[in-house]
């Protein structure tokens, strides 16, 4: 036992590097089961190993040091060649490494150990006294559930990786490359880029103090040479907002490397055999989006594996190879990440789509929604194509969920299938949830901000083209019938009352439109994203931040989704009666 | 008087107890290294190191090779060397104390024993 009591700040630091070691440990087990007993592969995973238990040990953890001691002891007879894994053997050291990983974040989260795991314990210690058989066995002939198998042509739509991934290397790097690596909390680089903007704000300023003071007689010169000044500021302000910038970003890696593991475990309950290729995992995002994006991915992926690819049996009737291919792939493209979920599975059948959607009311019968758009109603809420509730996934959650989250994050979600071919999910995100363009807007002599992302279009809003419509004003744009949402009644603004000054604002969110009147346009704008307190965020007011303007004025930025909710859209028509009934 | 003490473990974790652990040697500076080579630059790199506390099993350069390294230095040959061990490498341990290590702690210990050994060995 120490003498001390681990700090919140100690257990932290424990945590986030067990979790690297625990990912070693899966990776390691990954590699081992599908490619065979690898010597190399096992010495990679010893370092992390003998780190975590002296570390777990210091920390206070005697029972977590203890089983990996054990472990240790398992990959050092598994390096020997002492011990062969057989497929039982996979899954108990699969389960006892998810019993460790919950051991070790319990631990962390209450200081003290509370999970215990003498029962794993001593089930590797039982998977020891496991003798070699005669001629040891090489993974191969064991028949481990995943078969490393290139999509044939019976798979076109999921391309076979440019360049297989080769894992070892990259844990080894992963573990040595830490000695230049400093631990800064992230607050603190939020902290900075909030200075950041502030700088940038306040050279606005100076630049415009240079220019008024220009136009003063006998202070041009003066002038001159403070407008050079501050056009050197201006150099060095911005390169230090994409230093910073880029120092917030991590490599997607973070979130894919946990998917090996899931795919594997969720094959194994569905009795499928999948191969998840992983591609771009180097590609760099906000860490911010890095935190938030898991989530989604994992029901995608949950997804795929439970609709997507099919049982072995089948597939190999529709002359396929019995082991599907799930392509998880992330790469950027000018300001975003474009991350793909691809599976040569059975695709979505929009005759089924359209059925459902009727059923659940969603569409009408005599729609003409073209198949491709149909198939995005898959997103829409309450949508469920599978009546059995299986345990991966149609839990009850839907993938509006997965449509929630990714816009959250100013992201878009779509989906493209071929039936009997695959389905491919394909996520656009910003690099960044710290910079966004946006479109200003006034609205009653006040300045919004609009996330650029959503806005489709801008109309100048003519009286005769709206029309009202049971009791709501809609324009007809085109063959579309827009409703419209005036932001003086939402925020409870003086009115303005001079038509010829409006205009609606046309966002977008998958489908459907909104049209957002306001006085006037302002032009687009990069803008810092600040955040607002919680206190003000739980209130719900329709707000994704605010950023600063170059004159010091706050600005806030309209959470567009929270436009397209309902029940938002029944309170601003609620506020609306009782003041036609006044 | 303890005036520098370089510390070579490859967990973040050891060396933020290190810190903690060490704040009794006022005026004592703790320089940390990752690794048997960022060891090694780091003896170049700051004069007047007076005690290593060392891990053996670490990547790129584990302890006991960084250790055969120093021993042929004149100049680092009489710093003390505190081995710190782990459960289950006790061979590595002997053999470090072999090659001139002046003492050893095992993970897990103790502030207590840390300082104990570090007094023991600083004041012969």
């Amino acid at each position: 036992m120490s003498d001390f009591q681990a700090s919140p700040e100690l257990l932290a630091i424990y945590l986030e590097d067990a979790r690297q070691h625990l990912e070693a440990v899966d990776h390691c087990l990954l590699t081992l089961e599908r490619e065979g007993a690898d010597s190399e592969v096992v010495t990679a995973v010893l370092g992390p190993l003998h780190t975590l238990k002296g570390n777990s040990g210091m920390i206070g953890f005697p029972g977590i040091k203890d089983y990996v001691h054990r472990l240790e002891d398992v990959f050092a007879r598994v390096q020997e060649d002492a011990l062969a894994l057989d497929r039982d053997a996979f899954d108990r050291l699969f389960a006892g490494a998810t019993a460790l990983r919950d051991a070790i974040e319990q631990a962390s989260r209450e200081g003290r150990e509370a999970r215990s795991l003498e029962a794993e314990k001593a089930d590797l210690e039982r998977l020891m006294m496991s003798e070699v058989p005669e001629a040891a066995p090489q993974a191969a002939s064991v028949a481990p559930p995943i078969v490393r198998a290139p999509a044939g042509p019976a798979a076109p739509s999921v391309p076979t990786p440019s360049s297989a991934p080769t894992r070892p290397a990259r844990i080894e790097s992963h573990y040595t490359a830490r000695s230049s690596v400093v631990r800064v909390e992230f607050s603190q680089l939020d902290h900075l880029l909030n200075l950041v903007g502030e700088l940038i704000i306040h050279r606005t300023k100076l630049q415009e103090l240079g220019k008024a003071l220009a136009e003063m007689p006998g202070a041009r010169e003066s002038a001159r040479e403070l407008l050079a000044a501050v056009h050197q500021v201006s150099g060095v302000s911005q390169q230090l907002q994409e230093t910073v910038m880029d120092v917030r970003m991590l490599p997607i890696r973070h979130v894919f490397e946990r998917f090996p593991r899931l795919v594997r475990d969720l094959a194994r309950e569905t009795g499928k055999e999948i191969e998840l290729i992983l591609e771009g995992e180097d590609t760099r995002i906000d860490k911010a989006i890095i935190d938030e994006i898991g989530d989604p991915l994992v029901h995608l992926i949950r997804n795929s594996v439970d609709h997507g690819i099919e049982p072995p049996g089948v597939r190999v009737t529709n002359g396929k190879t019995p082991t599907g291919t799930i392509l998880l792939s992330a790469t950027q493209e000018s300001n975003h990440v474009v991350i793909t979920i691809m599976d040569d599975g059975a695709g979505i059948d929009a005759v089924t789509v359209r059925q459902k959607a009727v059923e659940r009311g969603l569409l009408k019968a005599d729609d003409t929604l073209s198949d491709r758009d149909v198939v995005q109603l898959i997103f829409s809420q309450g949508f469920s194509t599978r009546e059995a509730i299986t345990e991966v996934s149609g839990r009850g959650v839907g993938l509006d969920v997965v449509l929630k989250s990714i816009e959250r994050l100013n992201g878009l979600v779509e989906v493209e299938t071929v039936p009997g071919v695959g389905t491919k999910f394909i996520i656009q995100l910003p690099l960044t949830l710290a910079i966004i363009s946006a479109l200003l807007v006034e609205v009653s002599d006040r300045t919004y901000a609009i996330p650029l992302g959503s806005v489709v279009e801008s109309i100048k809003l003519r009286g005769a083209a709206v029309h009202t419509i049971n009791g709501r004003e809609t324009l007809r744009i085109r063959e579309r019938i827009v409703p419209l949402l005036r932001l003086s009644r939402l925020f409870g603004l003086p009115q303005a009352h001079d038509p010829e000054r409006e205009y609606a604002v046309i966002i977008g969110r998958g489908d459907k439109r909104v049209g957002v009147v306001v006085n006037r346009l302002r032009g687009q704008q990069e803008v810092v994203i600040k955040a607002l307190d919680p206190a003000v965020a739980a209130a719900d007011v329709g707000m994704a931040g605010a950023t600063i303007m170059g004159d010091g004025r706050v600005v806030l930025i309209l959470d567009v989704a929270s436009l397209f909710d309902g029940k938002r859209l029944a309170a601003v028509h609620g506020r609306l009666l009782p003041a036609l009934e006044a | 008087m303890l005036r520098k003490i370089l510390a070579v473990d490859d967990s973040a974790l050891i060396h933020q107890m290190y810190k903690l652990f060490l704040s009794r040697y006022k005026n004592c500076k703790l320089v940390s290294a990752m690794n048997g080579l960022e060891a090694l630059d780091k003896l170049g790199q700051e004069e007047g190191i007076d005690l290593i506390l060392l891990d053996i099993n670490m990547p790129v350069m584990n302890g006991l090779e960084f250790l055969q390294r120093i021993q042929k230095e004149p100049a680092y040959q009489t710093i003390p060397v505190i081995i710190i061990s782990t459960e289950g490498k006790e061979e590595d341990t002997i053999r470090g104390l072999k090659m001139g290590a002046k003492g050893y702690v095992k993970k897990p210990f103790q502030a207590s024993e840390l300082h104990g050994l570090i007094e023991k060995i600083t004041t012969a």
